[in-house]
């Protein structure tokens, strides 16, 4: 896939690889541009690494630095940490069925629980009636303000499954910015070794 | 004159009591000199010691870059202002701060980095010679970093040591590399020991992709208390940056200071209205012993203003000399204090830590003539003053009631 964030300073695009196993674990590689090939992030439960190739060495992310943003993206390192578990920090309610904008739609309200440690107050998830493919998820902060938009798009055959190939993020407070990742090609249900979750798969 | 001489020998009528008097007000007089100096000279330290650490009497920055904190809001033209402090004689430290992530081994954490011109640095502030191990940067420590004491325990790294750094460079894309730790600082404010990394700005421009790139411009100068002039000639070097001078950098610490101030005037005039209860008693007592004396005196014409003044130069004489006396042991001790100091190391450790500022343990008091003009011009005020109710007092006697008092 390949992700492409624009702020008010710079524009860049990044070409990345991701494997992904369940929920818990997942492996990024950047493959372009030239200065960043061979930057890699490994995601085990709630722990990130990064490794850099230029000075050859493996870090951690600490707790400290997960709110941070992930590759100069306006994603955090909680929300590639995160994203898979809102099942867990969220309670869902479905607030709204029928016609919008000459589609039906879902709309469903996810309204964060007390003991979650999360920084969204709540999130409101759009999705198309028949095919349940997300169309937005709006992120409210913890004083229910609106704080960015996540839209998708171009949903597009994937292997048997629909998916839309774009997401794109753009931040309440710096609507010129956004980060867009255009999925290329997925392999659904591909056989993939334990041994690429590992550290040692970091520094290969 | 001959008044004057009236006075003197009343005084002495009672030797023991107006030497009491004296001695009191003396010690009243010395112990405020001593005070009030010791307080200037721990303040002025105090404030020479967080000037001289980072801050400096001045600064320059972007228009927004206090408010935003955006590492693109970077001042214009920087070389140019360094050339033109330089000619006014003015020292300018530039820095660069970014931001990032720094790991040694298994440990990591959060850190501010500051890109400084080293030999600069050290021409301008104190922070250079505050190195606790190791040494502090130098134009050949390549790649060389000097962080903070606190980072160094939690990312247990030592001199010499190396730390990976991540961060995110001006052009968006991920800067890493490998520092050496060169030095440790010692502790000298939370902001440095905790997150401070210190590094060579060229080493700086190539790490964040940022040539060029100055966020602030600090200034010392040989005479910090012409700030007002300081900022004057800032003023006209600055060009479309922000310039704020310490007192608007360091509003708490500015408004502390201001109040210490208040806070001592308040005390000294508490100190003075002691004495002048003193004075009041002594004065009383001297008048009490008079009271036949005074019904004479006045039976035979002397007028109720001649007895008021006469008093009031009593008490006039009586804080003169302890002023005097006062004067010369309160300038004595705080000439010593300020030659030797009070020195508490013994129990404070080697600097105090004072909401974020280290202060040095060793106290040093300064000898304003200010301070003491102050002690002289209030005693010589409060103590007459304090006289004038027993004179009051023994003006309005009536002859004949005064000359049958027992």
């Amino acid at each position: 896939m390949s992700m492409k964030v624009k702020t008010a300073h710079w524009t860049r695009t990044v070409e990345i690889e991701f494997w992904a196993q369940g929920e818990d674990k997942s492996f990024m590689q950047i493959t372009a541009p030239k200065k960043e090939k061979g930057v890699k992030t490994l995601r085990v439960d709630k722990d990130m690494w990064n490794f850099l190739p230029k000075v050859k060495r493996v870090i951690k992310v600490p707790s400290s630095m997960m709110g941070g943003s992930w590759m100069g993206s306006h994603f955090s390192n909680n929300d590639l940490v995160k994203q898979s578990r809102m099942d867990e920090d969220f309670d869902a309610k479905i607030t709204f069925e029928g016609k919008r904008n000459n589609q039906d739609v879902i709309e469903i309200t996810g309204m964060v629980r007390e003991d979650a440690v999360i920084v969204w107050g709540k999130v409101v998830l759009v999705c198309d009636a028949k095919s349940l493919i997300p169309i937005q998820i709006d992120y409210y902060d913890e004083d229910m303000k609106l704080a960015r938009k996540m839209t998708f798009s171009e949903p597009k055959m994937f292997g048997k499954r629909n998916i839309p190939a774009t997401m794109k993020i753009v931040p309440t407070d710096a609507p010129d910015e956004y980060t867009e990742m255009r999925y290329k090609s997925i392999d659904f249900d591909a056989d993939i070794s334990d041994k690429i979750f590992t550290k040692r798969n970091l520094k290969r | 004159m001959e008044s004057w001489t009236l006075a003197w020998r009343n005084l002495w009528r009672n030797r023991r009591r107006t030497m009491i008097t004296i001695a009191g007000v003396t010690a009243n007089v010395a112990v405020l000199i001593v005070l009030l100096c010791f307080n200037e000279g721990v303040l002025e330290n105090g404030l020479n010691n967080v000037l001289r650490v980072t801050i400096g009497d001045a600064q320059i920055h972007a228009p927004n870059y206090r408010r935003e904190k955006s590492f693109y809001d970077v001042i214009s033209k920087p070389n140019e202002i360094l050339k033109k402090a330089a000619e006014l004689g003015y020292n300018a430290a530039p820095r660069s701060f970014g931001f990032g992530l720094a790991a040694a081994g298994k440990k990591s954490s959060g850190a501010a980095f500051w890109g400084v011109e080293p030999e600069l640095e050290k021409q301008a502030f104190d922070l250079p010679g505050k190195v606790e191990t190791g040494q502090y940067l130098d134009e050949k420590a390549e790649m060389g970093a000097v962080i903070g004491k606190k980072l160094a325990k939690k990312l247990k790294v030592g001199v010499g040591d190396e730390i990976v750094v991540l961060v995110q460079s001006a052009d968006g894309s991920m800067g890493n590399e490998l520092f050496r730790v060169v030095g440790i600082f010692k502790a000298v404010g939370e902001n440095i020991d905790r997150s401070a990394i210190m590094i060579r700005s060229q080493d700086f421009a190539s790490l964040f992709a940022a040539d060029n790139m100055v966020h602030e411009i600090a200034f010392t100068t040989s005479k910090p208390q012409e700030l007002t002039k300081t900022m004057a000639d800032l003023e006209t070097i600055k060009g479309s940056n922000e310039l704020l001078s310490w007192k608007q950098l360091l509003e708490a610490f500015s408004e502390m200071m201001t109040m210490g101030k208040k806070f001592m005037g308040l005390f000294a005039f508490i100190f003075a209205l002691v004495a002048g209860l003193g004075v009041m008693n002594t004065m009383l007592m001297a008048t009490h012993d008079r009271v036949k004396e005074f019904g004479v005196l006045k039976a035979l014409g002397a007028s109720s203003g001649r007895i008021l003044t006469g008093i009031t130069q009593e008490a006039f004489i009586l804080s003169a000399f302890s002023c005097i006396f006062g004067v010369l042991i309160g300038v004595a001790v705080t000439m010593y204090l300020e030659n030797y100091g009070l020195d508490l190391r013994a129990y404070a450790g080697e600097t105090i830590n004072f909401s974020g500022v280290s202060l040095d343990s060793v106290y040093k008091a300064k000898l304003v003539f200010e301070h003491v003009r102050l002690a002289v011009v209030m005693m010589l005020i409060i103590c007459p003053l304090s006289a004038l109710y027993p004179a009051f007092k023994a003006a309005r006697l009536d002859p004949v009631v005064a000359m049958n008092h027992v």
